[in-house]
């Protein structure tokens, strides 16, 4: 890999739509398919990022930018002037305001973290929706995953029964 | 990856098995319900698992007793005078009391949580669930089987694959099909060769003889396929929750079914020998372990049957013990699947079974360990573990059912009096040691990690005074003890989810921890009140509670347990 300049290496990531971000190597390398490309010596130019719009690319920035001086991945963490508590505390507060999104964001955001492998934002946004599955009723369920019920009938009456042990 | 493609994947496969996984226990059982993919996905990885078998203490051992008042017992932890403490933070399975009369009824199987009980005086039969208090009468036998002599009768339950279980019910006596005849070669066979472990030891015959024996089967097997269908099927009766009905499907010899294992097997036998000696039911295979030192693998599924002689040549069928527990025996658990465990006065030895995909058996030596030394001043338990009380209730498993009516007579049957001053004391857990389980867990990386998650929600369980820390209470270090004395273990089973052998010594039941090599004593009297010279414990049944079956949720009114 070439070190062009002794300050912050920056790398540049491409949506699919066009758009290009500059962001620092470390924020980069909170995703570790993109560790992975820098590691391997691929990244010397543009990486393309495909599936992922720029709307949701830059959300992913944003939240690994957010995240990166905790991690210690940079090496200079922050927490030299702040409590690493109080700075848990502020990340959390932070996360649950960045997944205030609606229902189509919240899950690309969930295939972006997949993709770009961001264990931190993945978590994040799967903790969400198994929050909003186990609250919620079977159709609500089913109408906030655009999911059919593809069971007949009998079906199921049959996995009722079989559930049955689960509710006594 | 659009997100709405109607069947249910909005998201990536791992991301939405990943989020199932972390399903709370009714939302996950309820997504099984969101379409067809989810409960795919869900049943294919075996999601519900951990909450079918919750990682809970180890509640105690049903025991069949001969010889003595109580045809059964339920052989567990006794209760510390703590139990307000317990604040109902385990709602496992802590039975005080009997689930059913242990003068009545005996335990013939149990299988992953589900018991299969035997009522004395009417012979009739029954699956029952004590965890979640459900039970079921099984139809008449059919009518080839003769009461009341049922052996080799085992129960198959896997909560993972089927909420139904199935009743194995093996033949006595003979185990070809009805009006079959056995082939030639079977009156020839030399019994005084079959009771040896030859086949151990093939490679010390002659070559003479060697060629001798393989053209003798290679042609029964010619003969039989020319003339009638192959004779060495095996005619089982097999009940199925499902259908509620009794079957008799013939098992055909699988890819590793050496026909002189099948005659071993089918060969007459003494009348005190149990052709059947026990079974475990693992990974939908039904694991026989028969006389002559033989396993037999029947996989109902595809209408087979595998079979393999049992490692360990010091082997000697036990002529004289038709119904005691044995020094050697199959054992299984869930997790650990199938071992042969044998103890052979000094030695303690473990082997695991390793089949191929399809079908070879092979065993490896996993553990062994000497037991010879004799036994110190054998301190008491802090919770020593009790058989379970006969004299105050019966639990609620045969409601409805008048307990105050009963529980005289039930008293005077007992008869045993010393254990009375713990037993008005309900449902608390004594503890083995799966109260402790994540200190003996810690640093052994190949503990399952299916059932890591759990642990958390037990460890609050650790807490409790009850508890018993068993890497501190009454171990005997064996390798410190000075004087050697052989001792009598007999085999009970395995631990349902730790590395444990559970022993029988003299009447004590014994902890055998193979990590550590460590033994501890559980408690005394595993069997009160013979009634008879000849007595003992025919069968034990270390038992796991499971929360998922198809038993029916109403229950019968109790005149139909000929009470």
């Amino acid at each position: 890999m070439a070190t062009r300049e002794a300050g912050k290496k920056m790398i540049m990531l491409k949506s699919p739509d066009g758009m290009e971000f500059e962001v620092e190597e470390a924020v980069a390398m909170e995703s570790q398919t993109i560790r992975k490309m820098i590691e391997d010596d691929c990244a010397d130019t543009a990486i393309l990022i495909p599936n992922i719009n720029s709307k949701i690319l830059s959300r992913v920035i944003e939240y690994c930018n957010k995240h990166v001086p905790t991690t210690g991945a940079t090496g200079a963490a922050a927490s030299d002037t702040v409590a690493p508590a109080a700075l848990a505390e502020d990340l959390k507060i932070w996360d649950a305001e960045f997944i205030k999104v609606n229902r189509a964001t919240r899950f690309d955001l969930i295939q972006a973290a997949s993709y770009l492998n961001i264990k931190g934002l993945l978590d994040l946004t799967s903790q969400t929706t198994i929050d909003t599955i186990s609250d919620n009723s079977l159709e609500e369920i089913r109408s906030f995953l655009s999911t059919k019920n593809d069971y007949l009938p009998e079906e199921e009456q049959t996995i009722r029964r079989e559930n049955q042990w689960a509710f006594q | 990856m659009d997100g709405s493609d109607g069947n249910g994947i909005c998201f990536p496969y791992d991301v939405l098995l990943d989020i199932l996984r972390r399903l709370p226990c009714r939302p996950l059982v309820e997504s099984r319900r969101v379409c067809r993919t989810w409960r795919a996905i869900v049943d294919a990885h075996k999601l519900l698992l951990p909450h079918f078998f919750p990682r809970g203490p180890f509640p105690g051992i049903f025991t069949s007793n001969y010889g003595c008042a109580n045809k059964s017992s339920f052989f567990a932890p006794s209760v510390p005078a703590r139990s307000e403490q317990l604040g109902g933070a385990y709602d496992g399975p802590v039975f005080r009391h009997p689930l059913f009369r242990h003068d009545t009824f005996s335990v013939l199987h149990c299988c992953n949580g589900l018991l299969l009980l035997k009522n004395r005086l009417r012979h009739h039969l029954y699956v029952c669930n004590p965890a979640t208090v459900r039970i079921a009468s099984l139809p008449p036998l059919p009518e080839k089987e003769t009461w009341p002599f049922v052996e080799g009768m085992f129960l198959a339950f896997d909560p993972a694959v089927s909420r139904h279980h199935e009743v194995f019910l093996l033949p006595k006596g003979k185990i070809l099909p009805e009006g079959r005849t056995q082939p030639q070669t079977w009156v020839e066979v030399n019994l005084e060769q079959l009771h040896l472990p030859m086949l151990f030891e093939e490679e010390n015959l002659s070559e003479e003889d060697q060629e001798e024996m393989d053209i003798t089967y290679h042609f029964d097997y010619v003969r039989d396929f020319n003339t009638t269908p192959p004779s060495d099927v095996i005619s089982i009766s097999v009940f199925s929750s499902q259908t509620n009905q009794w079957v008799n499907p013939e098992f055909v010899p699988g890819h590793y079914a050496p026909r002189k294992l099948y005659d071993m097997v089918a060969a007459p036998h003494p009348s005190r020998v149990k052709i059947w000696k026990s079974a475990e039911y693992w990974q939908g295979s039904l694991y026989v372990h028969c006389w002559n030192h033989i396993l037999l693998i029947l996989r109902n599924s595809e209408g087979v049957y595998n079979m393999a002689q049992l490692p360990d040549k010091t082997y000697i069928d036990e002529h004289t013990s038709w119904s005691k527990l044995l020094e050697s025996s199959v054992v299984a658990s869930y997790e650990r699947g199938v071992h042969y465990v044998a103890h052979d006065k000094i030695q303690l030895r473990v082997w695991t079974l390793v089949e191929s995909e399809d079908g070879q058996v092979e065993w490896m030596l996993a553990h062994q360990a000497e037991l010879s030394h004799e036994i110190p001043q054998w301190t008491e338990p802090r919770v020593p573990w009790k058989a379970v009380g006969n004299n105050k209730a019966i639990a609620s498993l045969f409601e409805p059912y008048n307990i105050d009516e009963e529980s005289d007579t039930s008293d005077d049957r007992d008869g045993n009096d010393e254990n009375d001053e713990a037993e008005g004391i309900h449902e608390v857990d004594g503890g083995f040691d799966d109260t402790t389980s994540n200190v003996d867990d810690d640093g052994h990386s190949e503990e399952d990690v299916a059932h890591e998650d759990e642990d958390d929600t037990f460890k609050s369980v650790e807490s409790f005074d009850s508890s018993w820390d068993s890497d501190e209470d009454n171990f005997i270090d064996l390798h410190e003890s000075s004087e050697s004395m052989s001792q009598d273990y007999k085999i009970i089973g395995l631990h349902p989810h730790k590395e444990v052998v559970l022993l029988q010594t003299h009447g004590a039941v014994t902890a055998y921890h193979i990590r550590t090599m460590r033994m501890q004593y559980l408690g005394y009297d595993l069997l009160r009140n013979p009634c008879s010279n000849a007595h003992g414990i025919g069968a034990a049944f270390p038992y796991r509670p499971c929360y998922a079956d198809a038993l029916p949720a109403t229950k019968l009114p109790y005149s139909h347990y000929g009470w």
